[in-house]
């Protein structure tokens, strides 16, 4: 076998290798770059998290697994509010923690018996939330939606699909995950009289879980 | 055989010159812009100077650990002249004036649960001097009616001649009905029913003595 004789007068320099090398250099320093910065600089980064605080909002809706869903908007504070004096009537002779108990259980019940629609009723009751919303253009209206986990998040996807039908983009929503079981065993149920951001007053429903 | 040696150490030097000056090159680059980018926040990094700057809106995010719903407007109520009640008299300044110039009238009367003025017109009206001005004006006066979200005492004073406040109205006896919600604001609004008098010529929270 002939073996090609080394010869030094024809050594030159391999540039195909050394500009593979220098481009894998400089991804290297391009990765390098910003790993070795994010550590620092992404505590400055602002990213919304869950609060452990009450949601606020004008609208609640429960999507419940039996087809149906629950619903309560302003409308439902009269109902509690009767509830609430029809209970202390009856039940006064109760010791606090009783009456609480009681009022509770009252309200859960009234507000699921008359507040809880057939999934058939959901567009023409969206549509009510949506031709009120487009009446008033600068107000906000926040819907609370609420899914268990056994039904399908297609149904949330529904709801959203609706909602984002307002004309003037007024009607924002936000999802949570729980039940309707979640509301009943809640801690307590109460009207509240507060003044908003505005300086209105208004008497709003507070459910603590 | 030289000329050809020659040849190729001249593209050898040319290639070393054209890979180091690519990199140099790149070298330069990657430190101009890190030094560039030095200062800036991390999200900025990878903007170009002309992006469009946005931000996102955070929307309100739903609690975990309950639930608000924002209930209806608590709407205030004010205590005022009821003009839809039947048999409302309203007094005319001028024609005070032209009874009597220098009338000065003091009246002393219940607001009762439904809003009606009540007083005794021997007991209740002061006029010394000025009796007959006292009678027309009581005579009006006792017609006046009020939304029933105060009772108690309500006093007048008419001063004809003062050129400050003609008409004072003491309303430090009133306290709100009982039955009224607390969370409902009761405020006062226009207590009298008088043609011709400028409302700068009224102290409706003023100090009326008999």
């Amino acid at each position: 076998m002939a073996f090609k004789p080394w010869n030094s007068n024809k050594r030159k320099m391999q540039l195909v290798s050394l500009i593979d090398m220098v481009f894998i250099l400089l991804v290297f320093f391009l990765v390098t770059i910003f790993i070795v910065r994010e550590p620092r600089e992404e505590m400055r980064l602002a990213v919304p998290t869950p609060e452990n605080k009450p949601g606020r909002a004008q609208i609640l809706i429960q999507l419940l697994p039996s087809d149906e869903f629950f619903m309560i908007d302003e409308s439902a504070m009269p109902v509690v509010e009767s509830v609430f004096r029809d209970v202390e009537n009856r039940f006064g002779y109760l010791s606090v923690q009783n009456l609480q108990q009681k009022k509770k259980e009252v309200v859960f019940r009234v507000l699921t018996e008359r507040f809880t629609y057939p999934a058939e009723q959901l567009s023409h009751k969206i549509q009510q939330l949506l031709n009120k919303a487009n009446r008033s253009p600068n107000e906000k209206y926040f819907v609370l939606i609420r899914c268990p986990d056994e039904v399908p998040y297609a149904r949330v996807i529904e709801v959203i699909e609706k909602l984002s039908q307002a004309q003037y983009n007024n009607v924002i929503y936000g999802c949570v995950g729980g039940s309707l079981e979640q509301i009943r065993n809640c801690k307590q149920i109460r009207i509240v009289t507060e003044i908003d951001e505005k300086g209105i007053k208004r008497d709003n429903l507070w459910i603590t879980f | 055989m030289n000329l050809n040696y020659a040849q190729q150490k001249k593209s050898s030097y040319l290639q070393w010159f054209i890979g180091g000056g690519i990199t140099l090159a790149i070298i330069s680059v990657l430190v101009i812009r890190t030094l560039m980018m030095q200062g800036l926040p991390y999200d900025e990094m990878f903007l170009s100077s002309y992006a469009l700057v946005d931000s996102l809106e955070i929307p309100p995010r739903p609690g975990i650990a309950g639930i608000i719903i924002t209930g209806p407007k608590i709407e205030p109520v004010y205590f005022k002249i009821d003009v839809q009640r039947a048999g409302l008299r309203k007094l005319d300044w001028d024609e005070i004036v032209a009874w009597d110039r220098t009338a000065d009238v003091k009246i002393r009367a219940t607001i009762t649960d439904d809003g009606s003025l009540v007083f005794d017109e021997v007991t209740d009206v002061y006029c010394p001097g000025h009796t007959s001005a006292g009678r027309i004006i009581a005579s009006v006066v006792k017609t006046w009616a009020y939304t029933p979200y105060k009772t108690g005492t309500i006093r007048f004073w008419f001063n004809v001649a003062s050129t400050g406040q003609k008409l004072t109205i003491d309303v430090r006896g009133l306290k709100r009905k009982p039955g009224i919600p607390g969370k409902i604001d009761v405020f006062n609004g226009l207590l009298y029913y008088i043609d011709g008098l400028s409302r700068r010529d009224v102290n409706s929270n003023g100090i009326v003595r008999f």
